[in-house]
């Protein structure tokens, strides 16, 4: 068995350039993973002292359909937000690659100002849009002669109001990258495809899209990881209310943090959660790796 | 179509959606000048009766009149330290991320296949799971209430190790080789070969951290208790509160809050669009 | 290159700590007790805590310094939480007694029998006595107490449209009905985001909450939750309430404002209207909750809530601590006499000495509110229920439910029913009510 020779000035010079990373990683992330798996383990304080319960609080997690709905409500989230993004940053895209400067220019800026502000920001000013008295919204709404809309307060409209901002504050960085991905596609296929005499659907069907499947690829799975873990936006905005109808898994953790006495809950729910997202990542690469090898 | 006409019709699009993006943030700007009696009043008015300063000023002296804010927190001060403290986690990011990077890039030791897993499931931790376990961590450190607890968790971001990596890739050998006959070691070649190169892929990462840690709120909202210390957000989430919102006072911080973010939007915009359309890449 | 940058970063972190160490320190080498305590809406009493706590650290004698930090509302539990987590919890802190009770289950709080004189105990009414205790040992001492169910309007508006202010629920309905106009909603009910613990007060009046006094079995799916939920569907339904509330329910502003012809409040909005709106006091009128049946001498119309002060389970100190629970609250009458003056006589005190003083003295004696609630709410009302907060966040949303979502009343009791019973086993609650 051949060993591998290591440069020994490479090896040092790699210990110091990976430390303090290392360090913080293992300080900041690895140890509190870990403890956050042993003490889901555990029920009590240090007050009371601990007791090992095994998978007793995931039991307790599972069987609260409070859980359930809140990841019920996080899909829901996914699905009123990922797909609306992709299609406008898709069409958004393709209409700024026909604009002429400097409105070209202008616009990739301003789509992305919103992209910069905090979900405490985004949460505040949408809030206030959407105020039942007094906000703009309902405000235009009265002009119309429509009835006033309770858009944070209804059980049936406040998960789509939470998720409007939460697209107007994606949409830019969204669109920005599907626009790489479009000018990315070399005008000769393009060329090609006319020169075979194929219309526009089909030059749509069979360049563009394979052409963006990369970055399409990218886009599902970091955005639905994103939205699936949407906090802040409910969090300030409803609170999430009414009914639990804007409360995604992040805060239904967070709530029982807030409430329960103790904090084997709260970790075992957040074990689960992370269970979950891996999982479901993987899942969703393997099946965009799977369709890309098919090409 | 008329090319002409079609032009006038994208155009026309395209300042219709400027105006979306932009337009609720012009609405934040001005309902800030609006005062606490007006801001919810109906019937409504678009633009403020006065344009009452009192909030932004209120906020920037100290007097706000707002029963909300913690005492001892000043809006001004808060702003200064959250851009002092973004500033120091940018430095720190791009030096220690960048440092990593360059191991993964260019070195090789033992276990690095290893090392460089170990980095990347991390990435796949969402934040709730170890939130407040590292409060524990962080409180073993003697860390709690200080700045560097703000700091130091936030610092190592995988995403930008992957990024410097990428670039450091395609710088040539050739250049490190050339180094290395001279005498140099390999710290040497880093500090004087690759980080002169790397203006671009710093400033995009850079930005991201700056905005990560300006906009941060859960972490500083469970980790600073002392209200002279508390981060920007986690200050105008106060005025938002179970017992009441103060609408004008809400408005006014946002705004204020967002003031740095979309300065350095304007004066980096051709480096981060490039950061986008590169980070898409992958 | 290399060692500016290094330097540069260097100075910034040596900066930062040194940032740190700059805080101000008013302690000295005194021992610090730091003292947690929401910032009350009212400017008064933070005033007065405030007063009394620097007071105390210029003439106390342990050498203590006692650092008071005011803990937004919104994010007291988790900052709470989270520092006794970590092991720095503050050694006092100001709270609710069914949140201490609750969580004193989980070993959280001290007793504090060994840290106050007996006499400091021996002064509280019966009442009183009991709220504070769990296993037979004290773990609050009381501040104030507060009945927070009742209903307060406009007699102007009520005169107006010919309604004698309503004594029971159907009352309620229909003098809703009546009073909303174009311009104004009939009632303001409770907020969705108080109403978790706020219809306690309409509860109360069933003589229990939702646990039985064994924490076996629900007390839900019965005609009188039954009753309840549809005079609340009927007013929202119908529109004779506020759809989305503007202010929370511990604030008097929409009937003080006139959005409002009757809204349902807590004692503590009259210190409210006397200070922030004097026009309007002789406006208003109160009346009790009204109940299912109607009001009639000696009945329940309201739960009783309070405030006071605990020691932490861990404090370093105990002794001190409770020497300035004792000056604060237990001692002098007169430090009290200014808390509840300053209030408007709007909360009630639990000990006999300072209810006595105030019962005789003309300011107090005379004032009306202050009869009424002596008299007539006080001595009916029911302590808070301590058990879990999901029980009582999801009364409310079943409530809410029937209008939100037109689920019918039948079917969001049964559904009630049915998880409460879940929570039962799953916590495995049985048995475990400390007060009992």
């Amino acid at each position: 068995m051949t060993k591998i020779k290591y440069k020994s000035d490479q090896v040092k010079t790699a210990i110091i350039a990976l430390l303090p990373s290392f360090v913080l990683l293992t300080t900041f992330a690895i140890i509190p993973i870990f403890l956050s798996l042993s003490s889901s383990t555990l029920e009590g304080n240090n007050y009371m002292g601990f007791k090992f319960v095994g998978f007793s609080n995931y039991l307790k997690v599972l069987t609260d359909s409070n859980f359930w709905k809140s990841f019920l409500v996080g899909f829901q989230y996914v699905l009123v937000i990922v797909p609306i993004q992709l299609v406008l940053a898709f069409f958004l895209a393709s209409l700024i690659i026909k604009l002429k400067q400097p409105l070209q220019s202008i616009i990739k800026v301003c789509i992305y100002v919103p992209c910069i502000l905090s979900g405490i920001v985004v949460g505040a000013i949408f809030m206030y849009l959407y105020e039942y008295d007094a906000g703009l919204i309902n405000t235009l709404l009265k002009i119309f002669n429509v009835d006033k809309v309770a858009w944070l307060a209804d059980p049936k409209t406040a998960l789509v109001a939470v998720g409007i901002a939460s697209i107007w504050a994606g949409l830019g960085y969204v669109t920005l990258v599907m626009l790489g991905g479009l000018l990315d596609i070399p005008k000769d296929y393009y060329e090609a495809a006319s020169l075979d005499g194929a219309n526009i659907w089909q030059k749509f069907w069979h360049v563009t899209l394979p052409g963006i499947k990369n970055v399409g690829a990218y886009l599902l799975i970091s955005c639905f990881v994103s939205t699936f873990q949407i906090f802040e936006l409910p969090f300030i905005m409803t609170g999430g209310g009414p009914l639990d109808s804007t409360m995604g898994p992040i805060g239904y953790i967070y709530q029982h943090f807030s409430y329960d006495t103790t904090l084997g809950f709260t970790y075992a729910s957040s074990v689960l959660i992370a269970l979950f997202l891996a999982v479901a990542s993987s899942l969703v690469f393997k099946l965009v790796n799977s369709s890309r090898s098919q090409e | 179509m008329n090319k002409k006409v079609k032009n006038i019709i994208f155009s026309f699009i395209a300042i219709l959606v400027i105006i979306i993006s932009l337009f609720p943030l012009f609405w934040m700007f001005i309902s800030g000048f609006k005062a606490k009696t007006e801001i919810i009043a109906t019937p409504f008015k678009f633009f403020p009766d006065t344009w009452d300063l009192s909030n932004y000023l209120g906020l920037l002296t100290g007097k706000t009149n707002s029963i909300f804010f913690p005492r001892g927190a000043n809006f001004l001060t808060s702003m200064g330290l959250t851009l002092l403290i973004s500033l120091v986690a940018v430095v720190l990011s791009i030096l220690i991320n960048s440092l990593a990077a360059y191991a993964f890039a260019r070195l090789d030791f033992p276990f690095k296949k290893t090392a460089w897993l170990y980095y990347l499931i991390t990435m796949f931790i969402p934040s709730i799971s170890i939130l407040i376990s590292a409060t524990q961590v962080t409180k073993f450190l003697g860390l709690t209430n200080t700045l560097p607890a703000l700091i130091l968790p936030g610092v190592v971001y995988v995403w930008s190790i992957f990024f410097y990596r990428q670039f450091f890739l395609n710088i040539p050998r050739s250049l490190e080789e050339a180094a290395l006959i001279d005498g140099c070691n390999r710290l040497q070649i880093f500090f004087k070969i690759y980080v002169p190169m790397s203006g671009t892929p710093f400033v995009i990462m850079g930005i991201s951290v700056f905005q990560g840690f300006w906009n941060a709120f859960i972490w500083p909202t469970i980790v600073m208790k002392n209200p002279q210390f508390m981060q920007v957000n986690q200050l105008i989430a106060y005025f938002r509160s179970s017992q009441g919102i103060e609408w004008h006072m809400l408005m006014a911080s946002s705004a204020l809050a967002s003031i740095p973010l979309i300065v350095l939007l304007i004066i980096f915009q051709k480096k981060i669009m490039e950061g986008i359309r590169i980070s898409g890449m992958k | 290159m290399k060692k500016s940058r290094l330097v540069m970063v260097g100075l910034v972190l040596v900066g930062l700590s040194t940032l740190n160490s700059c805080k101000n320190e008013p302690w000295g080498d005194k021992t610090r007790i730091v003292f947690w305590t929401p910032p009350f809406p009212e400017q008064e009493t933070r005033d007065w805590l405030v007063k009394y706590t620097d007071k105390y650290n210029e003439i106390n004698t342990d050498n203590v310094y006692i650092d008071l930090l005011f803990i937004a509302q919104d994010a007291w539990e988790q900052t709470l939480k989270t520092s006794q987590a970590t092991g720095d919890a503050p050694q006092l802190s100001f709270e609710n007694y069914a949140d201490i009770l609750r969580k004193t289950m989980s070993g959280l709080y001290m007793p504090l029998d060994d840290y106050l004189p007996e006499n400091a105990f021996a002064d509280l009414y019966e009442n009183v006595n009991e709220m504070t205790m769990e296993n037979n040992q004290h773990y609050i001492y009381p501040a104030f107490t507060e009945p927070y169910s009742m209903l307060f309007y406009r007699k102007s508006m009520l005169n107006a449209a010919g309604v004698t202010p309503p004594t029971s629920w159907e009352e309620m309905y229909q003098a809703s009905k009546v009073l909303t106009t174009k311009d104004r909603y009939g009632i303001q009910l409770i907020p969705s985001a108080q109403l978790g613990w706020a219809i306690w007060g309409f509860q109360a009046q069933a003589g229990h909450y939702l646990l039985n006094d064994n924490w076996d079995a629900p007390l839900v799916n019965d005609s009188f939750n039954h009753s309840l939920f549809d005079v609340w569907y009927r007013i929202n339904k119908e529109e004779y309430t506020t759809k989305v509330a503007q202010e929370s329910y511990t604030m008097i502003t929409p009937l003080a404002t006139g959005k409002v012809a009757m809204q349902l409040a807590g004692s503590w909005v009259i210190g409210q209207l006397k200070n922030d709106y004097p026009n309007v006091l002789d406006d208003i009128g109160y009346v009790p909750c009204p109940t299912i049946d109607g009001i009639v001498d000696g009945v329940t119309t309201s739960a009783m809530g309070g405030w006071g002060m605990a020691m932490d389970a861990h404090a370093e100190n105990p002794v001190e601590a409770g020497h300035f629970i004792n000056y604060l609250l237990a001692g002098d009458t007169n430090i009290m006499l200014e808390f509840f003056k300053s209030t408007g006589y709007s909360k009630l005190s639990g000990r006999v000495s300072v209810d006595e003083y105030m019962k005789t003295a003309p300011e107090s004696a005379n004032d009306p509110f202050r009869k009424f609630m002596v008299e007539k709410i006080a001595p009916y009302s029911l302590a808070e229920p301590i058990y879990i907060w999901e029980i009582s966040r999801d009364y409310a949303q079943a409530m809410e439910s029937t209008y939100l979502s037109n689920i019918s009343i039948d079917n969001a009791l049964k559904a009630l029913d049915k998880k409460i019973k879940d929570y039962i086993l799953a916590n495995e609650l049985a048995g475990t009510n400390p007060q009992k």
